[in-house]
């Protein structure tokens, strides 16, 4: 989540403490935020791994090599 | 500061924490220092079991629908959760414990669920329960029988038939041997040997764990089934350690034990004051200490 995103959140958090009736489709609002902002963090995450995988794999040659 | 006291009430962390050293207890329960920071898991635990009770309670006795029941929920934890920013949860943040309640009640649907809330005998939904059980020994100061202090999270049917107890324990991850750890748990052994004393003929425990990870929420449950003899055995161990917690309180003194429990879960809140030699007594704010009035179970009777 971007730091606006985490305030909001936490606004959200001092108006139901303070006794306020947050209306259901503010939480339902910020459940989907939080859901998007985790589906884009794994898929970064992914793309790394992706990224940092070995671009060769041992040819027949070099296995046998080794073995 | 208050002079030591004795608990009223004795609980398995007590327990744990008075085999891991008894300093630790000591300080922690007679002493009633505690750390000005909170535990941030303990927080995220608290607030997790504060909005999966809200939902159960909205499904099952309020009747809400529950895609609202899990909006009540969601609400309970916001409620519950004792940070002001997000830095000072950084281990476990607020998004990823809310999208752990969703995503478990997801993978549990209440009505789908084969674990449904039972009926105690009075009539009331077996969700969140707690008991504070006498003891066969006497306080060594009031008199008044020691109690056995538990609270679970619900009281459930298992596949419509067999009554087990259920307890939801969040980690930041779930390994190979998480299920493991509970075999011998003196915690579901106490909340057996207390529901089987009110006559429920309760199975065993159900554990459901909920792994906090910041890019998904992992689900696994295990089931214990622990005999009778077991459950028995336990109870002669609790009151011999009850016994020797009486020994450590006569004495006035707590031994240190400088072993694993200074550095596990991520090190134990008195390693510093260990560290200087200070003496429970001599705490102060200054080194991030408080001396509470009430234990943590003793606010709620």
């Amino acid at each position: 989540m971007t730091d606006d995103q985490e305030q909001g959140l936490i606004n959200l958090r001092f108006r139901i403490r303070n006794g306020e009736a947050v209306p259901d489709d503010e939480i339902r609002a910020a459940i989907d935020l939080m859901r998007e902002s985790r589906f884009a963090a794994s898929r970064r995450t992914a793309a790394r791994t992706v990224a940092k995988a070995p671009k060769h794999s041992l040819t027949a040659e070099e296995l046998e090599e080794l073995i | 500061m208050q002079p030591p006291r004795f608990p009223a009430a004795i609980t398995n962390s007590m327990v744990k924490d008075f085999h891991s050293c008894p300093f630790k207890w000591y300080t922690t329960y007679c002493n009633r220092m505690a750390p000005l920071d909170l535990s941030i898991h303990l927080a995220a635990g608290g607030a997790f079991a504060a909005g999966l009770a809200a939902a159960r309670l909205a499904f099952y006795e309020q009747a809400l629908p529950a895609p609202e029941a899990v909006l009540a929920g969601v609400r309970a934890l916001l409620a519950a959760w004792p940070f002001d920013d997000l830095r000072s949860s950084s281990r476990k943040p607020l998004p990823v414990v809310i999208l752990a309640l969703v995503d478990y009640l997801e993978q549990y649907p209440f009505g789908e669920d084969l674990l449904q809330p039972a009926f105690f005998h009075d009539g009331r939904r077996g969700i969140e329960f707690s008991f504070d059980d006498p003891l066969p020994i006497d306080h060594p100061t009031t008199g008044e029988p020691l109690l056995y202090f538990g609270r679970a999270d619900m009281l459930a049917t298992f596949s419509g038939e067999h009554l087990v107890i259920t307890d939801e324990k969040t980690t930041t991850q779930i390994g190979p041997q998480w299920a493991s750890r509970f075999t011998l748990s003196g915690q579901f052994l106490g909340y057996l040997w207390a529901i089987r004393a009110r006559d429920y003929g309760a199975l065993g425990v159900c554990v459901r764990g909920i792994g906090l990870r910041k890019d998904r929420t992992e689900i696994a449950q295990t089931i214990l089934m622990p005999s009778k003899e077991l459950v028995a055995d336990w109870y002669e161990s609790l009151l011999s350690t009850v016994k020797d917690m009486l020994a450590v309180w006569e004495r006035q003194t707590a031994r240190r034990v400088y072993a694993d429990a200074c550095s596990s879960y991520g090190g134990c809140h008195l390693q510093n004051v260990c560290y200087h030699s200070k003496a429970a007594e001599d705490l102060t704010e200054a080194d991030g200490f408080t001396q509470v009035d009430k234990l943590y179970f003793e606010r709620d009777r």
